[in-house]
């Protein structure tokens, strides 16, 4: 019991991630941020998108250009979906509105 | 195929992280207060500050694991490569030169192999005063071959 600290990195592609980090508190799932980033042309890491749900809220960021762009209210959505997600819009994922 | 990396941090690395955490933040509270200024418009910070939460608490575990879907990270663990993950877990290196010279191999070709390793998440460098230091992010690897489709 107590807390566990969780981050994982799920490749979609050679270039592209989902970064996943996670906080048990006694197994309960206090805190999770999700991000997916790519590698460009010379290895440096971008970031498109992000889900997080600090403070209780679930949110979810969108970026350009490594800066956040825009930040919205969202669900919770699982490891899994967002998995889902990214594998199947990868980069388009910015530019299209997701399924609720 | 899938190929998972896994890794679980010893009392000594999360030791390290949170000095590192101290390095990059001066403190907890001051990484809160950036939290509360910034955090919508650099929400990373957050990241830093639940993982900083959770490992001040003892006893604390942190597991990380990586999947690859594609067969090609084989490709980045060359023997060399393996072998240099291997030898920064053991003898802890202050920075790539120091890694070169303890291994006995060419700096370039060191600092090259280091690039390869980070690029894919297996090895990460750690801002250390004027030195980065390189730190293995895994210390085992599984490879699961997929099973035919029953008929």
């Amino acid at each position: 019991m107590g807390m566990q600290v969780r981050n994982e990195l799920y490749w979609v592609s050679e270039t592209d991630f989902l970064d996943s980090l996670e906080v048990f508190v006694d197994d309960r799932l206090a805190y999770y941020s999700r991000t997916y980033r790519y590698l460009d042309e010379g290895d440096q890491e971008s970031t498109l998108m992000r889900w997080d749900n600090f403070q209780e809220k679930h949110r979810q960021y969108t970026y350009f250009g490594n800066a956040v762009r825009e930040v919205r209210e969202s669900r919770y959505r699982s490891k899994d979906e967002i998995i889902r997600l990214v594998d199947t819009f990868r980069r388009n994922i910015v530019s299209i509105e997701l399924p609720p | 195929m899938k190929t998972v990396l896994y890794n679980k941090l010893e009392d000594q690395d999360i030791t390290e992280r949170l000095a590192s955490y101290r390095e990059r933040y001066g403190s907890f509270e001051l990484l809160k207060e950036m939290v509360a200024l910034d955090g919508d418009k650099n929400p990373g910070l957050l990241d830093d500050l639940m993982v900083w939460g959770a490992l001040r608490h003892e006893g604390t575990g942190f597991e990380s694991v990586m999947y690859y879907p594609s067969p090609k990270i084989c490709y980045a663990l060359t023997p060399k490569r393996m072998e240099l993950l291997e030898f920064i877990s053991q003898v802890n290196p202050s920075s790539i030169k120091d890694l070169a010279q303890r291994i006995e191999r060419d700096y370039k070709n060191v600092y090259d192999d280091v690039g390869v390793l980070q690029r894919f998440h297996l090895l990460e460098m750690e801002k250390r005063g004027k030195n980065r230091k390189p730190r293995s992010r895994i210390r085992g690897i599984f490879i699961e071959l997929e099973e035919a489709a029953a008929e």
